[in-house]
């Protein structure tokens, strides 16, 4: 009975455990390692063949060298705080937009919600990479958005948004808005009808229990959604990638820089180590939050 | 409800008005009021009129349209047809938040984001009390439902009863005109209604208020209200003080909603001294004393409502009497309650009736038994006479 039950227990551990404690050590490793053009091009090399004398030489050989870099460099500083900026913007703009629409969902007669929730749900079908391509075929100087937009008579200059940091706002909202609707409907939806009456009994307006009864109780969605989108977000490669221009610049473009154009694995993964760490700031507030809110509900 | 003219009823009043105290209009007054949904009608063309200082029972089945009438007054509805005055004041068109009415819901709505002091003051707040004054009106809402030192409790930290008497307290914090309880009751355990009923009674006699309650619950009704309204399918049976309705209803749907009761079909033969005379299906003569405003014709059928505890269980036959009635039988089912015990009777003609007799004796004394040839008697005063 015992052992089957542990070996349970263990399997999740066991996953992360091979799949990404170690993945992660051996990203820390190359962090530490000297770039060298070679394959693999970083160095030392662990291996077993000079024996434990040659292994602790290796040990010896790791530096923070390439921490050092990120710190030297201003790129790297800039590249994280416009990525910090760029998240966090996206994230209010998704809020602003996605609260409106959680709402009218929440709002919807009962036997609509199930298809709207669909609805939000749908572009999920479709491969994220084709969406952001189908963007790039509005946004672009000759795509559909400037000619419906001369067609009609609006301009007669077509608007240069594709490359620009506004087109990564698009694509980031438009990528992450089911992230943050979804949270935010499951907590409006949970607001019990009679407290709204409740409040609308004991004097308040239709905006006054709005403000003091659904917006503190939809809180807990807002902060979740705000998380699930800003966490990926200051990590987002594809999008800057493909809608923003070369002035974009995003700690996730960077990496990918420095891995592929310039084969410099070990600035590339302390890159990776020091947006984990940025990241890992948000995350422990999030399951705070999430927590705090468990022991709320009793 | 002699009166069918309400210009005349709001005159006269339904109590003797005495030269000291004129009879005041009506606190609130449902004016032919119906309304619709859709397809569906929940209040039908209904009249009723409630006095200040009453504690007011609607009472009747789910679906009856009880819970309807107080969403209406409460501004939750709109009428479709007719109209609702308050002191005189139609309240057509007045938002719930511009009404001098408040309610209690039964799932008690509180807010669960604010602490008890916040939910109570919340009424207060949106008429932008000062600060200091909230406080004096929420410390003195505390202390009349007995909650002092649970001002800082969220909700989720509240027993059922507390969070009862918190919801009580924010929907008196305004002292309002009149106060909605909509089965205020309904969540908590027996005990515990028992006890809060008395509060209630208690709160709304030291207030001076005008309290509504809608229930399904008649011994709640019956216990808290001065007069019950029993309502079926969007309209008012009877509206009377919970003896009358108890004692005198005007229907057998209303004898038979409140309480047990044994409704049996005779036929009115004629009248003897004062008592009227009637025979029911076995033959069986029975004598009845009549209201007043019974309409007595020979021939007529009409339903006698006889309620259990009105019946006497006898081994030996009892004495002969013009005003007693009795009937032979054999005992089916004895169901022991502790303080009575509930005899259901065979009678010879096959017709089984429900008699009560409260256990004066340890049940190991009782002299009737199971399949025992009992006599089952009653005065002629102890029943009523309703139409079929």
């Amino acid at each position: 009975m015992r052992t089957p039950r542990k070996l349970l227990i263990l399997t999740p551990y066991l996953w992360l455990g091979l799949f990404f404690l170690v993945p992660f050590l051996i990203v820390i490793k190359i962090a530490l390692s000297d770039s060298v053009t070679a394959s693999p091009p970083y160095a030392p090399a662990f291996s077993l063949d000079d024996g434990l004398a040659g292994l602790r030489a290796s040990f010896a050989a790791l530096d923070f060298e390439n921490f050092l870099w990120l710190a030297e460099d201003g790129i790297y500083l800039k590249a994280y705080l416009n990525s910090v900026k760029v998240a966090a913007i996206a994230t209010l703009l998704t809020l602003l937009i996605g609260y409106p629409v959680a709402y009218a969902m929440a709002k919807a007669p009962r036997d609509w919600r199930k298809t709207l929730l669909l609805l939000v749900i749908l572009p999920f079908w479709t491969s994220f990479l084709i969406r952001i391509y189908a963007w790039i075929g509005i946004l672009k100087n000759e795509g559909f958005l400037n000619l419906a937009l001369m067609k009609l008579g609006i301009i007669d200059q077509p608007l240069a948004i594709m490359h620009t940091e506004l087109a990564v706002y698009i694509g980031i909202v438009y990528s992450y808005l089911p992230f943050m609707i979804l949270p935010l409907y499951a907590s409006l939806e949970r607001i019990d009808g009679k407290l709204l009456e409740a409040a609308e009994d004991l004097g308040c307006s239709a905006f006054a229990a709005f403000r003091q009864i659904t917006l503190p109780l939809s809180l807990p969605g807002v902060v979740a959604g705000c998380f699930l989108v800003f966490i990926p977000a200051i990590g987002e490669f594809v999008i800057p990638d493909l809608l923003g221009g070369s002035g974009t610049l995003m700690i996730g473009k960077t990496l990918w820089l420095e891995f592929f154009s310039n084969r410099d694995w070990g600035v590339a993964a302390a890159v990776a180590i020091v947006l984990l760490t940025i990241l890992i700031v948000p995350i422990v507030l999030f399951q705070r939050h999430q927590q705090k809110h468990q022991e709320e509900l009793g | 409800m002699n009166f069918h003219d309400p210009a005349s009823a709001a005159a006269a009043g339904t109590e003797p008005a005495s030269p000291l105290e004129p009879a005041r209009p009506p606190l609130i007054r449902f004016e032919n009021v119906t309304k619709t949904f859709g397809s569906f009608t929940a209040i039908s063309d209904l009249n009723l009129e409630i006095r200040e200082h009453e504690f007011f029972s609607l009472l009747g089945p789910s679906g009856c349209g009880k819970t309807t009438m107080m969403r209406l007054l409460a501004g939750f509805e709109e009428v479709t047809s007719g109209r609702i005055l308050l002191d005189g004041q139609d309240l057509t068109g007045i938002p719930a938040n511009r009404r001098p009415i408040n309610m209690m819901f039964q799932s008690y709505a509180l807010f669960p984001h604010m602490s008890v002091a916040k939910n109570i003051g919340f009424g207060l707040k949106q008429d932008r009390w000062k600060k200091r004054d909230i406080q004096d009106r929420v410390d003195e809402m505390l202390a009349l439902v007995q909650l002092e030192g649970f001002a800082d409790r969220k909700p989720h930290q509240l027993s059922g009863g507390q969070m009862q008497r918190v919801a009580l307290a924010r929907s008196l914090a305004k002292k309002p005109k009149v106060l909605l309880l909509d089965e205020p009751l309904g969540a908590l355990d027996k005990k515990l209604r028992e006890e809060t009923q008395f509060q209630l009674m208690d709160v709304q006699e030291r207030l001076g208020l005008t309290f509504i309650i809608v229930t399904h619950d008649q011994d709640e009704a019956m216990t808290v209200s001065s007069r019950i309204a029993v309502m079926k399918a969007g309209k008012l049976l009877q509206t009377d003080t919970p003896a009358r309705i108890y004692e005198h209803p005007a229907s057998s749907y209303v004898a038979d909603f409140i309480g047990n009761v044994n409704l049996i079909n005779i036929e009115l033969a004629g009248m003897d001294g004062g008592l009227a005379l009637a025979r029911w299906d076995g033959g069986t003569r029975l004598a009845i004393r009549p209201q007043p405003e019974d309409v007595l014709t020979p021939g007529a059928r009409k339903t006698l409502v006889l309620r259990p505890e009105k019946i006497h269980v006898t081994k030996d036959r009892p004495a002969e009497a013009p005003n007693v009635n009795m009937v032979e039988g054999t005992v089916e089912e004895i169901s022991y309650t502790g303080s009575a015990s509930t005899f259901l009777v065979r009678l010879d003609g096959g017709m089984l009736i429900r008699a009560q007799e409260a256990n004066r004796l340890l049940t190991s004394r009782r002299e009737v038994d199971w399949n025992d040839r009992v006599w089952l008697s009653w005065r002629a005063g102890a029943c009523v006479l309703v139409d079929e």
